[in-house]
């Protein structure tokens, strides 16, 4: 075994998920994200209460460790009497279908650009990649701001923005990656056996393409998340009284000193969501890496 | 501590092992000895997976992560390498110890011009500078017969062909004037004629400079051509050390002898012994010689017993139990 | 029979490949701004043809043009003069991927057994290729018939047949250079090129190759192009060999005649040059493109490097005139003034580091 084969047992995709041992790295971040996606789904069955309907009556009660708290509301309640609790696993909702959907739209359009753009090469790659660069150029958060006043803040809305924004980036990623598998001479050769190019594309760039795409997401991901709570910090993104962590962050913060749980909870959440989708995304990239052979 | 007499490397024992991935450890580099005198020309040749890649890595104290020294020692001019830290390695390579790759495209920058590469070595392993600095730059390139012109040495990587970057790594290993060069399959991305013209110039660099080279390779006319001494290795272990001629001209092992009937010859083109079979796998537990299952001469004892390095003349060792004297190996 | 590669030829029913005056040229301006045109003649007026059952050799450094040859025969480039000609169809005339040499026709097998084969197929899916031309729907009897061929090919490559559902990173080098044979082998084409066959394998697997595309050069009776800068993979495998260098042919005949008594000072220099040779005659300067400048630019394009030359005490003629292509005994073809005494210098010896 040469010293460059020590680490091609490696090899992307063959072994990322065939570890006997337990290991902290990915685990911990996978299970985390696999909590959130299961509060998501079950919202229904883990909290009785309505996410948006107001209970002045109960409004403004701490955590249950707290002075004043009480189990019957965990995580307290926001100035309107709605359980925080309940908000938070229901704003997970929020989040967990936002990022799944735009990434799905931004995965779609930018694998596609950045596919052609690298296979085709010439004036359509040039074409293709002046409109990533220009889109990119574009302060997102201002854009997807005016948009989302313009045409009226809502989920379907905030999903069309999003994928617009992100598309570019993974673009740019695939495009990159099919410029160095252009030059492997499987590719060539499947040219030279007159092999149409759509089935080149499909048999032979996109499932050695696929790495690289799934570490480019799943490092969207948290972009995406930060995005919508901003978004919905500002009241452009999910409208109220519908739960969303930005929405609830917005919610709390005139009332940081009196209803500080408010405001904090949601933040956890998304600190500790985009926190793990990055490191998931960053181990699958050391993973996949040729370049990082000799590490393990 | 330098002995100004004596081997300029000494290799004791050296064991190297590899993680797998189900988290064993593999011996690939089994118990290895073997030395250099002052000014030599040392060959090793193997096959890829022999372990002479992982050897020359561990003398410089370049060995991937996944792999480790799991014994014996490596002696640099009397002191042991294998017990410095990466920073005591980090001052011996290129002053005393250098390396010279197969693909010389990534042992060069690619963003910087000829001139600095080369000047950086000189800078630091001699304490050149200014004018003494310039001159020496000059005097490297000539060395390697590469014009020394202004142009030549503003260029890029990229604008050489594969034999002057060969040439452009060569002086640059050389710059700290090192008393041993590693050389790992430095002429495998050469065109033939290339390859000729750098072993020659190897040999000439060695004959006006005295450092003594370890010449890492597959191909054993290479070997020769620029070798005093050659060792054969074979799935981590070294199965024929001796002169290169006479190993040449008398393998004693079967191995060494199926690979010199491998060479195809110009004139005798229509014999080609090829080897049979593969190597054991990197780990594979063998209760006997490692060669045994693809050698045309082996008996039962080679399938349960292995042989030792037995010593065949003044200067020769070779580990088989046919060629050993008494043996059923006619050499 | 090879014909004359002195001028093209009558293309006859016998000749697989049949190249007349192909000339191919490479534009290395990097901006569409710059107004300097610098142009690379890859391949510089090369007749060639080879006949059915003949293997041809190209043999040649880097930049000789042996691998745009190579490209040509193929349909992958598009000569910028002359016309290319596989089984009587001209090829490689547009730059669509269709114009590639049919799959039945030239297959190729690639120079590096690492990249050429994609690392997420697996190695039945991989020599299918050429048969299937990667279609995703196969009917359940094409898919059969694939895999029995598969299974047929892996045999006679020397591989074994259960060992189609793996991947190439499990197999040697070796063994990926046989799947790639395989592979060439799938569309039963009458002509394969080989492009450095066996320069990216160890010596000890050097052997095992050569031996196996001998023995299916014989089974098979496929024709050879065999494309490298190691003579002896060449003459191995080839019965006639063109040496090319700058984009021309020096020197060209039957391989065993050549390598006994070259005509042409390169052919004499790459001899000296294999390991094992003599290394004796040997120009002492290294090549470098700039010498080339030095020379006016009707001079032999091959004196800059010479090492006839300066033993003959540097002749006017070779500064005043590049040699023609030109017959030269039996079908053999030399371009040098001073062929004859090509076989005089060969007999040199060079003192390598154990003087006796």
């Amino acid at each position: 075994m040469s010293v460059a084969t020590i680490g091609a047992a490696q090899l992307p995709g063959a072994r990322i998920l065939r570890r006997p041992r337990l290991r902290l790295m990915p685990t911990l971040p996978l299970i985390v994200l696999a909590l959130i996606v299961l509060a998501a789904v079950f919202a229904p069955l883990l909290t009785s209460y309505d996410p948006v309907r107001n209970d002045i009556a109960n409004s403004l009660y701490p955590p249950f460790w707290m002075e004043g708290g009480s189990t019957e509301h965990l995580l307290g309640t926001d100035n309107f009497g709605r359980d925080v609790f309940t908000r938070l696993v229901y704003g997970a909702r929020v989040s967990v279908l936002l990022a799944v959907i735009s990434m799905v739209i931004a995965v779609v359009v930018g694998a596609t650009v950045g596919v052609v753009a690298g296979l085709r090469g010439g004036s359509v790659d040039a074409l293709l990649m002046r409109l990533v660069d220009m889109i990119l150029a574009i302060p997102s958060f201002l854009v997807a701001l005016v948009f989302a006043v313009a045409v009226g803040p809502s989920f379907r809305n905030l999903v069309l923005i999003l994928g617009f924004l992100i598309w570019p980036r993974i673009a740019r990623v695939v495009r990159g990656e099919t410029l160095l598998l252009k030059g492997q001479d499987y590719i060539k050769y499947a040219r030279s056996c007159r092999v149409p190019t759509w089935l080149i594309l499909l048999r032979h760039v996109l499932p050695n393409v696929l790495p690289v795409l799934l570490v480019a997401t799943t490092l969207e991901v948290g972009e995406v998340i930060l995005l919508e709570a901003g978004l919905s910090f500002l009241g452009a993104g999910v409208p109220a009284p519908q739960a969303s962590w930005g929405v609830m962050i917005a919610d709390g913060r005139a009332l940081v000193a009196t209803g500080w749980w408010i405001a904090l909870f949601p933040g956890l959440a998304i600190t500790v969501t985009v926190l793990s989708t990055n490191m998931v995304g960053d181990w699958i990239r050391d993973r996949t890496d040729p370049k990082s052979r000799d590490g393990r | 501590m330098t002995t100004p007499t004596g081997p300029v490397l000494e290799v004791r024992d050296l064991s190297i092992s590899v993680a797998q991935p189900d988290g064993s450890r593999a011996t690939v580099v089994d118990k290895v000895n073997f030395r250099i005198e002052r000014g030599g020309a040392t060959g090793l040749v193997g096959e890829s997976g022999s372990g002479k890649t992982l050897t020359s890595m561990a003398i410089m104290g370049l060995l991937p992560r996944a792999a480790r020294v799991e014994s014996g020692e490596i002696l640099l001019e009397g002191e042991d390498l294998v017990k410095k830290s990466s920073r005591q390695m980090r001052r011996i390579r290129g002053k005393r110890v250098a390396m010279i790759l197969q693909d010389p495209m990534t042992a060069l920058d690619p963003s910087f011009t000829i001139h600095s590469q080369l000047s950086d070595p000189l800078r630091q392993h001699r304490g050149l500078g200014g004018k003494e600095l310039a001159g020496a730059v000059v005097t490297a390139m000539e060395q390697v017969h590469l014009p020394a012109t202004k142009e030549r040495l503003r260029q890029y990587p990229h604008q050489l062909s594969g034999g002057m970057r060969q040439r452009a790594v060569s002086a640059i290993a050389l710059a700290g004037q090192p008393r041993l060069l590693i050389a790992d399959e430095p002429t495998t991305a050469l065109d033939v004629t290339t390859q000729a013209r750098y072993l020659q110039l190897l040999g000439e660099l060695q004959d006006s400079t005295g450092f003594a080279v370890l010449l890492v390779a597959h191909d054993l006319l290479v070997v020769r051509h620029v070798c005093q001494q050659v060792m054969v290795m074979y799935s981590g272990q070294i199965v024929e050390e001796g002169p290169v001629e006479q190993v040449f001209a008398d393998p004693k092992h079967p191995y060494t002898r199926a690979l010199i009937g491998a060479i195809p010859v110009l004139d005798d083109i229509i014999h080609l012994e090829s080897i049979d079979g593969q190597a054991p796998d990197v780990g594979e537990e063998l209760a006997g010689c490692r060669f045994a299952q693809r050698c045309k001469f082996s008996r039962d004892i080679c399938e349960t017993a292995v042989p030792e390095l037995s010593k065949h003349d003044p200067d020769r060792t070779a580990r088989c139990w046919g060629t050993v004297p008494g043996g059923w190996i006619s050499t | 029979m090879v014909a004359d590669p002195t001028q093209p030829a009558e293309t006859t029913a016998a000749d697989l490949i049949s190249l007349k005056n192909v000339c191919v040229r490479y534009n290395t301006n990097r901006s569409p701004f710059s107004r300097a045109k610098s142009e690379i003649l890859a391949a510089d007026r090369v007749n060639l043809s080879i006949s059915r059952g003949r293997s041809l050799g190209l043999v040649g450094g880097s930049g000789s043009g042996k691998s745009t040859i190579a490209k040509v025969v193929m349909g992958m480039v598009k000569p910028t003069d002359g016309i290319a000609l596989v089984d009587g169809h001209p090829i490689g005339q547009r730059r669509t991927v269709g114009n590639a040499a049919p799959p039945r026709l030239v297959q190729i097998v690639p120079q590096d057994p690492y990249s050429s084969l994609d690392p997420r197929m697996n190695i039945g899916n991989i020599i299918a290729e050429p048969m299937t031309l990667g279609r995703p729907f196969m009917s359940g009897a094409e898919k059969a018939r694939a895999r029995s061929r598969v299974a047929e090919l892996l045999d006679l490559v020397g591989l074994r047949a259960n060992r189609a559902e793996r991947y190439p990173h499990q197999f040697s080098g070796g063994q990926r250079q046989r799947i790639a044979i395989a592979r060439a082998l799938a569309a039963s084409p009458k002509l394969i090129v080989l492009d450095e066959p066996t320069s990216a394998l160890d010596v000890s697997v050097r052997a095992q190759i050569l031996t196996l595309l001998n023995r299916l050069h014989e089974e098979l009776d496929i024709t050879y192009l065999v494309i490298s800068h190691d003579l002896v993979t060449v003459a191995y495998l080839a019965s006639d060999v063109a040496v090319m260098h700058l984009g021309r042919i020096v020197e060209f005949g039957p391989t065993t005649a050549m390598y006994r008594t070259p005509r042409h000072p390169y052919t004499a220099e790459l001899i000296a040059s294999t390991p094992g040779g003599n290394g004796g005659f040997l120009s002492q300067q290294w090549p470098a493109a700039d010498l080339r400048d030095a020379f006016p630019a009707r001079a032999c394009r091959y004196a800059y490097r010479c090492g006839l030359r300066s033993r003959l005490h540097e002749p006017a003629r070779c500064l005043d005139e590049d040699p023609a292509l030109r017959p030269d005994g039996p079908n053999h073809f030399v371009a040098c003034h001073f062929s004859d005494a090509v076989v005089d210098l060969t007999n040199d010896t060079h003192d390598g580091p154990h003087p006796e």
